[in-house]
């Protein structure tokens, strides 16, 4: 499963944890794999926690692939393919044209 | 690329600026950007300091303890280090212990960061964006191919774009309308403020860290960035902020959306080589950090 990091104040409740939430000092104040509670969301709030990595459930459709690639098109009009940065097009093509699922 | 490229190259690909009205002349512009009006003076602090560091009498704590007198510049300074899309893995409670975690010239650069940020107007938040994703781009590729300093390298990757947060600060609508015109040519943004204004927001922002004493290995990779073959010392820093910026705008976390890359100068290869794993190595721990920023509002910048 993908997954996602955004900050506290985006979480909602029913998103699941894909890493776990820690504090400062690394402590594990929840388990990866745990389900987003309003009070939960609260309580890590209290905690000091301001990001977490949440699992990312979103299918990316063909369409939103073509349009990403095709900006990176863009991007990259001006930079030959075999270039130091034509490699790294090169790689994020190959990433973006098939994403985890 | 686009069609209205065409009719303002000249034969030797030189953009033509004639009939182009940013509201503003270049030399109007020129003189916004170089008297700061809107942009309060630094803190006297950053004088204090270099005094400070230069007298053997002086100890860090007692830098600590001069700059924690400002409450509100170290409540700032220990946001931004303590927020999680710095990049900074540890929490920092003083002033003191940031100077010992980051250094004399990272705290001075975080003191330029905090006290020019918070003017940008919101219509360019996506520079301080862009900024962030930069400097923890920075911080990836410093540590790839394990060179020094990765702190100053970060603070360096925040300031690369000093000039344009002035350029947005001091005239803000005819900065915009020179970016919407970079966007229809697919001209690099540099290329068009030289062409449009005469001079770019990487100069501006060489000469603004020369007004306020920033050291010569912050002040030299955001002077020459877009220019790292000409760069005579500090070049490997250069070219890291150079690989980062370009590696962040590749990830969609260009501060222009729609902005064409430019090829790097073979310098940059030769100061950052980077083999197939370590690039994508890079792209693994710089995409998330992108998508994050996403999520970051206004509220979070000051």
């Amino acid at each position: 499963m993908p997954q996602k990091a955004l900050p506290l104040s985006m979480a909602q409740a029913g998103m699941v944890l894909a890493k776990p939430a820690c504090n400062d000092k690394g402590m594990v104040l929840c388990k990866e794999g745990t389900e987003l509670t309003e009070n939960l969301i609260e309580r890590l709030g209290r905690f000091g926690i301001d990001m977490i990595t949440i699992e990312d459930d979103h299918e990316v459709t063909p369409d939103e692939i073509a349009a990403r690639l095709g900006a990176l098109e863009r991007r990259f009009a001006q930079v030959a393919p075999e270039s130091y940065l034509g490699r790294l097009k090169g790689l994020l093509i190959e990433r973006w044209s098939n994403p985890p699922s | 690329m686009t069609q209205n490229a065409a009719p303002n190259l000249s034969p030797a690909g030189e953009f033509d600026a004639t009939g182009i009205d940013l509201g503003l002349d270049k030399a109007e512009f020129r003189r916004r950007v170089e008297n700061l009006s809107n942009l309060p003076t630094l803190p006297h602090l950053m004088d204090t300091m270099s005094q400070m560091i230069a007298d053997p009498n002086s100890s860090m704590s007692d830098i600590g303890d001069e700059i924690a007198k400002d409450q509100v510049l170290t409540s700032k300074i220990l946001r931004l280090v303590n927020s999680a899309f710095y990049g900074f893995n540890r929490p920092i409670s003083t002033v003191t212990h940031a100077l010992i975690l980051l250094g004399y010239d990272a705290v001075k650069g975080l003191i330029v960061s905090t006290s020019v940020f918070e003017y940008l107007p919101e219509a360019a938040y996506s520079l301080w964006r862009h900024s962030l994703g930069v400097s923890q781009a920075c911080r990836a590729v410093t540590r790839v191919i394990d060179a020094p300093d990765e702190e100053e390298m970060a603070v360096a990757g925040l300031l690369h774009d000093l000039g344009k947060v002035v350029m947005h600060i001091e005239a803000s609508q005819p900065y915009a309308k020179l970016i919407e015109i970079a966007a229809a040519h697919q001209t690099p943004l540099w290329k068009m403020e030289r062409a449009l204004v005469g001079f770019d927001h990487a100069e501006i922002g060489l000469w603004l860290c020369e007004e306020w004493a920033l050291p010569e290995k912050l002040a030299v990779p955001i002077g020459y960035h877009h220019k790292a073959q000409i760069a005579r010392q500090h070049r490997q820093r250069v070219s890291i902020v150079a690989v980062a910026d370009a590696l962040v705008r590749a990830m969609e976390g260009g501060a222009e959306a729609d902005l064409p890359l430019e090829e790097l100068p073979p310098c940059v290869e030769e100061d950052v080589p980077l083999t197939e794993m370590q690039l994508r190595r890079l792209i693994d721990a710089i995409e998330p950090e992108i998508a994050a920023l996403r999520y970051l509002t206004p509220d979070d910048m000051g």
